[in-house]
């Protein structure tokens, strides 16, 4: 079954859509890993010749549209996380899962930094309880996102 | 031994083009409203599928109740409606002696608006933002900058609409200020959100303005947004510090803003433009 393999690839990011605005419990809210970011960052590092920096600019926009967050603001800490990927997608390839996984909990951290300095800059924010727990979620649930996404990938043959 | 170079270079570039793009997007926000429709509606299935699994427990729950719980309800229900049914009696009587003494005044009549009952989606939304994604959109015709109250008081406005839902700002959100009038007394007041659900903040209240703790707040209509009359917050404490000009008030709104599930969303009259010193 060959299906498009850019179809593939945004039913995957639709997916993590989804998981990112699914509700949840209060306690195990502050603990939702970036879903979309890792899809992203997975996507910009196995088949960055498929997935570029245009597609990552949709996929901000699309959480800054689910969101309702200014048009263009996760679009930019996404190019802004996501450069530093597809600019060392070789490298990470090559390292360990676990490896990958601290490494994209940096890269969580990053984002969630630069939104939240954004917001206090132009609103006033102040910060959440819990607002950097996502950080550690990311690392834990970076392997088994990996494995499938990279299940999907052999099995629809996505190249 | 070239090439690779080459398309490090352009990737650096593209990245470079996409984020100069996305600032000018950010900077531009006011004119991208049309393509934030579409995008909203693009993105709409999404919450539809990501609400279900509890809208669906929601609608179950509701389904299995028992029998008694129901006739409960129902009486307990039907002793409300005797009571609000007896006061909107008086109501109906004082809203057309008021509606006269306008008129006499020459003021502009606010007669009854257009509402619509709209459903909390359960979905989540940006951390630092306090809003709700509701399931009325511009098919409904909703718009933007439209007032949303529930059963208690003001909740917010809409900020952005597509199709089939639209983004309701919360009066607790950071970036909300709504104009108020004291109950008691018709003093003006401006409440600014400070993030919090529970608790707004009075701007730029001198120390000598008769403000007290227990006050109810309602919208003074100045703002064009929202209508006159709708109770927004109580106040609930005062403090006045020796050094500084403006004392502190914070509000408690009235509506339960961490609670809600269902909406109103109400049209304002279209007023007949009055313009003194023409004519």
């Amino acid at each position: 079954m060959r299906m498009p393999i850019s179809f593939i690839i945004w039913l995957t990011i639709g997916c993590a859509l989804v998981l990112q605005i699914m509700p949840m419990p209060l306690f195990a809210d502050s603990f939702r890993p970036n879903w979309l970011l890792m899809t992203t960052i997975y996507w910009c590092m196995a088949l960055p010749h498929r997935f570029n920096i245009a597609s990552v600019w949709c996929c901000g926009l699309l959480l800054d549209a689910i969101w309702g967050t200014n048009l263009g603001a996760n679009a930019l800490f996404f190019i802004v996380v996501c450069g530093l990927v597809l600019k060392n997608y070789q490298r990470l390839r090559s390292y360990s899962v676990w490896h990958q996984a601290l490494l994209v909990g940096m890269l969580s951290f990053i984002y969630q930094l630069i939104s939240y300095l954004f917001q206090r800059f132009f609103y006033d924010v102040s910060l959440i309880d819990g607002y950097y727990f996502s950080v550690f979620s990311s690392i834990v649930f970076w392997p088994w996102l990996f494995f499938l996404l990279r299940k999907v990938r052999l099995h629809f043959y996505l190249t | 031994m070239k090439e690779p170079f080459v398309r490090r270079y352009r990737t650096r570039i593209r990245i470079f083009m996409f984020a100069i793009l996305s600032v000018v997007l950010l900077l531009s926000t006011d004119k991208m409203a049309p393509v934030r429709v579409y995008l909203m509606t693009l993105v709409s299935p999404l919450q539809f599928i990501a609400s279900g699994p509890l809208t669906l427990l929601d609608n179950s729950s509701e389904y299995f109740k028992f029998r008694a719980t129901l006739l409960e309800d129902n009486a307990n229900l039907k002793l409300q409606q005797l009571v609000l049914s007896n006061r909107l009696l008086k109501l109906e009587h004082l809203e057309k002696e008021n509606q006269r003494l306008n008129a006499l005044l020459g003021s502009q009549v606010n007669a009854n608006s257009k509402k619509l009952i709209a459903r909390v989606k359960i979905v989540d939304s940006d951390p630092f933002k306090l809003q709700v994604n509701i399931d009325k959109g511009t098919q409904h015709g909703v718009f933007v900058g439209q007032p949303v109250i529930d059963e208690h008081g003001v909740v917010g406005q809409i900020t952005q609409v597509s199709q089939f839902s639209s983004t309701v700002l919360l009066i607790a959100d950071n970036s909300h200020v709504i104009p108020l009038r004291n109950n008691r007394n018709d003093v003006r007041l401006i409440a600014l959100g400070k993030g919090d659900l529970h608790q707004l903040e009075l701007q730029f209240v001198t120390k000598n303005t008769d403000v007290k703790v227990g006050d109810l707040l309602v919208t003074s209509g100045l703002g064009g947004h929202f209508p006159e009359g709708y109770p927004v917050a109580n106040v609930v404490a005062i403090e006045n510090l020796g050094n500084e000009i403006y004392s502190k008030i914070r509000v408690k709104p009235v509506a339960k803003l961490d609670r809600i599930r269902y909406l109103l969303l109400i049209w304002p009259t279209k007023s007949p433009e009055t313009s003194i010193g023409d004519n």
